[in-house]
């Protein structure tokens, strides 16, 4: 008896002593990302970057992704089409096809970020792109982007196989013999040289005095996006140092055969190919 | 027994206290209601919204704004007749940060005066016009939404646009905005108002558009200088003026008489007062002249000289590649100034002296010569007539009509002028 009432007790205890309420639940605002109204550049990149790849493009205003304390402006919506068909043919594409339909899955690249204008620093150069973390690209100057202007998408296209290089490097470091060849030269004022008197150095463009690491990137977009030809040229002009282009160039041909098992001479030519296409065809 | 006792205890230890929640709201129900309230707002406004922006850079700029409930917004721009003819589409969206946030986040007229790149509208590099295109929210009012911008924080107030300030309001204040520089085509300078029983003398600086009036209070003297926005009727000033009881807010309807030399213009949408011209013994502020000299800075002029009322008389803008007429005070080490024409990379102007007084005066003298590359032709003139007219030996008075802005008028000859920045 005393025990059937002490557990009729204790449920209702139980039961009732505790009233919970449920309170009015608003989630938090922006949690899990900005929303709007789907368009068709939306769609473009849901169907060609994050469906596929899993590649978020930014080419809405988001101040907190870029520096702060530049002046800068978002993309024109008009551009973005045009920069985002040159992403996909003349960096997805060629890479897919020489390094397997998953190369791009296995390297993280994750995000793009779209700025229309560059980013102006106080020493006067503009930056025209950057990588983060080996996964985050920023494009600037998309406001001049131009299917048909050579040298622009020459230039973007640059941009992305550069930053993208980085990419590969953080993921595997390039080969040790790389370090020494132009050591000497490497400087944080990397702006104060031409790119003619980087060439005479040993160095293809200017940019890649600013460190070992800008060497071997910038080494490898060029072979890629200004091509073989272009690359053969400044060596033939510059004979006292065609020995270390030489050798970098070869360096970065057995990176990619070592580390990726991809053929680069095969990439350079995809990668030129797509270029002559896109220019050609608007 | 003791423990049925020991558990009823319990039991109305347990249920005797009965909790209330709090009256409590969230926070993100909060802000969820104001977002709401502020998307409607925007979104709910069939005739749109006319946006009045004052950069930090100095200047303002009047826009008209469509959104619509997908994230698009249509805009009008007073800055350039095209833009002000016809709109761009682009994209907007509301951002909670630690204040909501407007943002118009693709590309569009009102972002072309942030444009870093110098030759989109010829700002500073790698600042634009030090203008905004993201804005916090901080009030919304009735019909009137007052943002600030979070980068460099210019003003933006966005007002209800009513039913007869149609698709086409902007092309209106575009072509208002021309017809006030009528005020320009006044041969003489100086400009007197009667207002409260004082008289004063007015600037209108467009290019910068600043309204000052100056004026002499128990033998000292004053001066009022404040932006304005122009509207399809008039002007209207960012911050009122107020004297003797009255206040001066809105210039409107403004008549010219340029063979008289006056203007008729009604104030606050009440009293007609008449401007007038006056040839000799302007109102001047004594500390002027000095100031202007004494400032680091490089004044310059988008179009040299005004000649009886004729802007650009010498048609500097003809020049290929002009950027502007420049002057630098103590640009030698050695005492000697420079009036510089400036196009593309190239300058050339005159080398001279300079003299400021403390009656607001400044004076040029012994021009030495040219330095330079010449312009060549008809240019190399231009040059030369302008620092002829420069170092006049009267001088000139120095009329400050803005932040390092100043309108200097010839002593002998007031229907001459030239206007810095």
């Amino acid at each position: 008896m005393k025990t059937r009432l002490l557990s009729l007790l204790i449920s209702a205890v139980a039961l009732f002593s505790c009233q919970k309420e449920t309170p009015n639940y608003v989630p938090i605002i922006g949690l899990g990302g900005d929303e709007w109204i789907q368009g068709r550049i939306d769609s473009i990149i849901y169907a060609d970057f994050v469906y596929p790849y899993n590649i978020e493009v930014i080419y809405k205003w988001n101040p907190f992704d870029l520096n702060f304390n530049r002046t800068l402006v978002p993309p024109d919506e008009a551009r973005v089409p045009a920069v985002l068909s040159a992403i996909k043919n003349i960096w997805m594409l060629p890479y897919e096809q020489l390094g397997g339909t998953t190369f791009l899955q296995n390297f993280s690249l994750t995000r793009f970020n779209l700025v229309g204008s560059a980013e102006y620093q106080d020493s006067g150069t503009i930056i025209l792109g950057t990588a983060e973390g080996g996964s985050k690209i920023t494009l600037f100057v998309v406001n001049q982007f131009e299917l048909s202007n050579r040298a622009a998408v020459v230039q973007m296209l640059h941009t992305i196989h550069h930053e993208f290089a980085h990419i590969l490097h953080q993921t595997i470091d390039y080969p040790q013999e790389w370090r020494g060849l132009s050591t000497s030269w490497y400087t944080a004022t990397w702006f104060n040289t031409s790119d003619q008197e980087a060439n005479a150095q040993g160095l293809i463009t200017s940019y890649a005095k600013a460190a070992e690491r800008e060497d071997f990137v910038e080494t490898i977009a060029y072979l890629l996006v200004e091509g073989q030809a272009a690359y053969d040229l400044v060596v033939l002009q510059n004979p006292a140092v065609a020995q270390i282009f030489r050798q970098k160039e070869n360096l970065v041909v057995t990176y990619y055969q070592n580390a990726f098992q991809i053929d680069f001479r095969a990439l350079q030519t995809e990668v030129r190919a797509a270029i002559d296409s896109l220019v050609t065809n608007n | 027994m003791r423990i049925l006792r020991v558990t009823l205890w319990m039991l109305l230890l347990f249920t005797s206290c009965k909790k209330e929640l709090q009256d409590y709201e969230s926070p993100d129900r909060r802000l969820t209601e104001l977002l709401n309230s502020y998307e409607e707002a925007l979104v709910n406004s069939p005739d749109g919204w006319i946006g009045y922006l004052y950069p930090k850079g100095g200047g303002s700029y009047t826009f008209k704004f469509y959104f619509d409930p997908a994230n698009r917004v249509r805009m009008y721009a007073d800055f350039r007749e095209d833009y002000a003819a016809a709109f761009k589409e682009s994209s907007y969206r509301f951002k909670v940060e630690a204040v909501i946030s407007l943002y118009f986040d693709t590309y569009s007229y009102i972002h072309e005066l942030s444009d870093p790149n110098p030759a989109v509208i010829q700002g500073v590099v790698g600042q634009g016009l030090v203008s905004d295109f993201e804005f916090s929210v901080l009030a919304l009012s009735g019909d009137t939404m007052s943002l600030r911008g979070n980068h460099n924080e210019s003003e933006l107030i966005l007002v209800r646009a009513q039913p007869e300030q149609g698709e086409s309001y902007v092309q209106t204040v575009y072509t208002m905005n021309e017809y006030i520089r009528q005020l320009d085509a006044i041969p003489w300078y100086f400009k007197q108002l009667e207002f409260a029983g004082q008289t004063f003398m007015l600037s209108l600086n467009n290019e910068i558009k600043t309204f000052s009036l100056y004026y002499t209070s128990q033998g000292q003297f004053q001066s009022f200088s404040t932006q304005f926005i122009v509207t399809d009727q008039g002007i209207r000033l960012r911050e009122a003026f107020t004297f003797g009881g009255e206040s001066l807010s809105e210039l409107t309807d403004f008549v010219f008489d340029l063979a008289a030399q006056t203007a008729t213009v009604r104030i606050n949408n009440s009293t007609t007062a008449l401007l007038t011209t006056v040839r000799d013994a302007p109102i001047i502020d004594p500390q002027a002249a000095i100031d202007f000299f004494v400032n680091t800075y490089i004044y310059r002029s988008s179009s040299g000289f005004t000649i009886n009322g004729v802007t650009d008389y010498y048609s500097l803008r003809e020049v290929p590649s002009f950027t502007s007429l420049s002057y630098e005070p103590r640009y030698y080490i050695d005492n000697y100034d420079v009036l510089l024409l400036n196009f593309g990379v190239n300058f050339y102007g005159g080398v001279f002296q300079s003299h400021a007084g403390n009656n607001g005066i400044i004076v040029f003298d012994n021009l030495l010569g040219f330095t330079g590359v010449t312009p060549g032709g008809v240019h190399t003139n231009k040059v030369v007539n302008s620092a002829t007219l420069w170092v006049d030996p009267q001088g000139y008075y120095v009329v400050k009509t803005g932040n390092n802005a100043y309108d200097l008028v010839q002593v002998a000859n007031p229907n001459i002028w030239i206007r810095f920045k």
